[in-house]
């Protein structure tokens, strides 16, 4: 198991690696390059500009700003800020408990609500119920993520006034537990409905494959009652893949949350990553794209790891 | 693979962000040419400020102020957002200021003037009598030492500041008391009563000596002279403001506290103002007017700014000016463009009746020229030049010349509503008189970009160009850099200077000489009068409508004061806010 983990490790070296290159190097050829956060400046001078361009070290082959970056990276040192004139690691790290906050929130209630659902579905399989509740899904599913944010924006904030229009709480007051809920809760709303979506209609699916294997048939038959028979033996074997596709699909609300947190006003690492693709801010765009692929390296491992404890056929080497 | 798809989603998003990140580099440019902010004569629908100033009874309360954009740094020489500005204005503040006439008053110091002697007769040496018991927010003393500090900063390249322009004519500044600073320059500066004020600020020299410029937390939370000091400072959500206790004028500021509430967008303005939750909403979008219009209790605040919306006409077939345009070589079909475009529907329907037609590239200020019209709108004068000039009916409703339809290219930052319709207005009257009008936008930086990158601009490659520039109190640099004829860029220059309409006119250049040679106003005004008829004459630079900056205000604040010269935060101690 340990020696498993430690192999994927490594393996993740030269992925991170890879990935980081090629970031650094897309972000150095978009129009504009490393110095337009300054070159719109009216009172920026080409002078100015050539002053501040070898201020920064752009003056160098790429190759060696590249391996410069990765060398201060791997210490801890993510650069300055452009803009902020800040390191960039305080910055992404100042923000990320609200990103996380938010996706742990948007998990925990797709998944609540997502399980229940999807084992009705099952069980009911065929009937309206399950047919509303295919149909819901696929609604669900369908939503462009920016318009529901702002549709709930305007329902339930703007009209009837019953939630916030964004931000993690009112400004410059101290935030108990109970207004943070109410200041999340349309933005788990939105950043929830794809993935409660997909898990019900997967779980569905795999719970409704478990149950017509014969060893489902024949508890039936023995007459184990319906809930032991739906909850011990099928879910517990539908279960195994939803866990995995569960941890597999984390690194999408990464994804939905750099829209739901800019719709929200919500301060995450989102939202700084928005904000500094507008403001082209290379080293916090590289900082956070690093940081992601880290996540999503990590969510893959925990699936994989998930995966050989829950299901005892499978072995981890 | 899954891992690989969302990488590559998150890779879209950054192109996707930095391509439309264009409109942010266009809000950067626009805001800095010329200060933003306020408009003196501007026709305000803001409930009218408060005749009798407002007294102690009037105090207290919590003003809101939404941006949709957060600002970087609170350092003026390294902060590049625009809203940066607004927040510092709280807190630093510049030797002088200017009012919304566009006179300069005193701020820091008072104003220098060659009557009293302080600017030299040969206005190389300027010299600031600094203002009495002005204290820093830590109750350190204001002094000359501070003045002197900020030059040294501002010089000192290891600080990466934004612009050196101006400060490196300086050679020296020298304090002969805490009171006196005296600032001489190597050559004649006529801009000279800008530098250290709006929109920039003198720096607390024993906060910030010693310490690296880059990285201090003076950026963030610094230490001013203005009227309020900043508590809070929340990534992403808030920056919170309190009254600065040391602040030299007793009773100001009037409201107790500022918080500038950090939003995505505009859409987000919307909403945070319908519910109440934010107060004033900076700088609208032309394109959710209609939107803020409709939501009671609130007002939108128009004020004009110096930034003029206006059609760039190259004379040339791609950089040398030495290859004529196919078309606009010839005056007759500058003129004939110029007659075709109706401004009235542009203004009326895409702009909400709330900006004025503009005649001038200086529409604001001493310098700008009164008395000055458009050609009136003639379609049919349009299409007799255009006969004369011998572009005639192809048949097809286009017009051609030995062979070459007239058939135009016009080029605008993409991604900006506004703009993209009056194009299509302007395609329609183009086309009325037998110009067909391609509209072909790219991101900003490729049209904006520098002669090593291809820049459309700087490169000549485009026909008309659709942009926004604004002339600075002082309108020297602007009218110098846009219109000079050795500020086409070129191979040999390296592209340097925004001539890109690669006007070439020695009577033009030898007035922008003589408007820098001297700092007699009069001398100047006539000057630069001069440079704008030669370039309105040469029909390149076609004024469409001045851009105004709209605020929303809620009806419960008052006492700002429109100024078009700079932020409309400028006299924030002197606003009032009524509870309900």
């Amino acid at each position: 198991m340990l020696k498993f983990v430690g192999k994927r490790i490594l393996q993740a070296v030269p992925i991170l690696v890879g990935i980081s290159l090629v970031a650094f190097i897309l972000l150095q050829l978009t129009p504009g390059g490393p110095g337009a956060a300054y070159r719109g400046l009216a009172n920026v001078s080409a002078e100015d500009l050539a002053r501040i361009e070898a201020e920064f070290g752009f003056d160098r082959p790429l190759i060696i700003q590249y391996f410069a970056w990765l060398g201060q990276f791997i210490q801890g040192d993510w650069g300055i800020s452009f803009v902020a004139r800040q390191p960039v690691f305080g910055l992404i790290m100042a923000r990320l408990p609200a990103t996380l906050l938010l996706m742990a929130s948007g998990i925990t209630v797709s998944l609540i609500i997502s399980i229940p659902l999807g084992l009705i579905a099952a069980i009911k399989r065929d009937t309206w119920v399950d047919h509303t509740l295919t149909f819901l899904s696929f609604v669900g599913l369908s939503i462009p993520v920016f318009w529901l944010g702002l549709m709930l924006i305007i329902v339930f904030s703007v009209w009837l006034g019953w939630f916030p229009t964004g931000g993690m709480g009112p400004p410059g007051e101290d935030v108990g537990i109970l207004t943070r809920i109410w200041y999340l809760t349309l933005p788990t709303v939105a950043i929830s409905m794809v993935s409660l979506s997909f898990f019900t209609r997967y779980l569905r699916a795999s719970m409704i494959e478990t149950m017509d294997e014969d060893y489902m048939r024949f508890n039936k038959a023995r007459g184990v009652p319906p809930v032991r028979r739906y909850m011990r033996h099928a879910f517990r074997n539908a279960g195994i893949p939803f866990v995995t596709v569960v941890a597999i699909h984390i690194p999408e609300f990464l994804v939905g949350a750099l829209v739901v947190e800019t719709i929200f006003s919500w301060p995450g690492t989102g939202r700084l990553f928005w904000d500094s693709a507008l403001r082209f801010d290379y080293p916090v765009l590289m900082g956070v794209l690093v940081l992601v692929s880290l996540m999503v390296v990590a969510s893959n491992l925990l699936a994989d790891v998930l995966y050989g404890k829950l299901d005892p056929r499978v072995r981890l080497d | 693979m899954k891992r690989m798809a969302i990488l590559l989603v998150v890779l879209a998003l950054v192109a996707a962000a930095c391509a439309s990140g264009t409109g942010g580099d266009d809000t950067q440019t626009t805001t800095t040419a010329a200060p933003s902010g306020g408009g003196g004569d501007s026709t305000t629908t803001a409930p009218p400020t408060t005749t009798v100033p407002p007294t102690a009874e009037d105090a207290g309360g919590i003003l809101t102020i939404g941006l949709f954009q957060e600002p970087d740094n609170l350092n003026p020489y390294l902060a590049v957002q625009t809203a940066s500005q607004l927040v510092r204005e709280l807190v630093l503040e510049g030797l002088v200021d200017a009012d919304p006439e566009g006179n300069y008053i005193p701020q820091l110091a008072e104003v220098p003037s060659a009557a009293d002697g302080t600017i030299s007769e040969d206005g190389l040496t300027v010299t600031y009598k600094l203002r009495d018991g002005i204290t820093w927010s830590d109750g350190d003393p204001f002094t000359s030492r501070d003045v002197q500090f900020t030059w040294e900063a501002i010089m000192n390249d290891a600080n990466a500041v934004n612009s050196q322009n101006g400060y490196d004519k300086i050679t020296s500044v020298t304090t002969p008391d805490p009171q006196t600073a005296v600032v001489t320059y190597s050559e004649l500066f006529a801009p000279a009563l800008s530098l250290f004020s709006i929109p920039e600020a003198i720096l607390p020299a024993h906060v910030l000596e010693g310490q690296a410029f880059g990285e201090a937390d003076f950026n963030r939370t610094p230490e001013g002279t203005g009227p309020y000091v900043v508590t809070e400072w929340n990534s992403g959500q808030s920056i919170i403001l309190d009254k600065n206790p040391n602040y030299r004028v007793p009773d100001r500021p009037l409201i107790d506290r500022v918080i500038f509430k950090i939003l995505p967008d505009q859409n987000a303005g919307i909403a945070q103002m319908r519910t109440g939750d934010i107060d004033v909403f900076w700088n609208l979008d032309s394109g959710v007017i209609d939107q803020f219009q409709n939501i009671e209790n609130a007002t939108i605040q128009v004020t004009p700014s110096s930034n003029i919306e206006y059609l760039g006409l190259n004379l040339s077939s791609g950089s040398d000016p030495a290859n004529p345009h196919f078309a606009f070589s010839d005056a007759r079909v500058r003129t004939a463009l110029a007659k075709a475009i109706d401004r009235t529907p542009i203004i009326n329907d895409l702009l909400f009746g709330l900006s004025e037609a503009a005649t001038s590239p200086i529409g604001l200020g001493w310098a700008a020229p009164e008395g000055l019209t458009n050609p009136a709108y003639d379609p049919e004068g349009a299409k007799a030049l255009l006969e004369e000039a011998g572009w005639v009916d192809s048949g097809d409703g286009i017009r051609e010349k030995d062979g070459q339809r007239l058939t135009l290219e016009i080029s605008t930052p993409a991604g900006q509503q506004v703009r993209e319709l009056t194009e299509q207005v302007l395609q329609e009257q183009f086309k009325a008189v037998g110009i067909e009008l391609v509209i072909n936008n790219v991101p900003a930086a490729t049209l904006f970009g520098n002669w090593a990158e291809n820049g459309k601009l700087k490169r000549g490659d485009f026909d008309i160009v659709m942009d926004t520039w604004g002339a600075d109190l002082d309108p020297d640099a602007f009218l110098s850099t846009l219109f000079r004829s050795d500020q086409i860029p070129n191979e040999a220059n390296d592209g340097a200077g925004w001539n890109f309409f690669r006007l070439v006119d020695p009577t033009l250049d030898a007035a922008i000489d003589t408007g820098r040679s001297t700092l007699d106003i009069p001398t100047r005004k006539a000057a630069y009068r001069t440079v704008v008829e030669r370039v309105l004459d040469a029909g390149v630079y076609l004024p469409l409508y001045k851009r105004s900056e709209l605020d929303a205000f809620s009806l419960g604040v008052t006492g700002q004061l429109p100024n078009p010269w700079d932020d409309f935060t400028w006299n924030i101690e002197d606003w009032v806010i009524s509870e309900g």
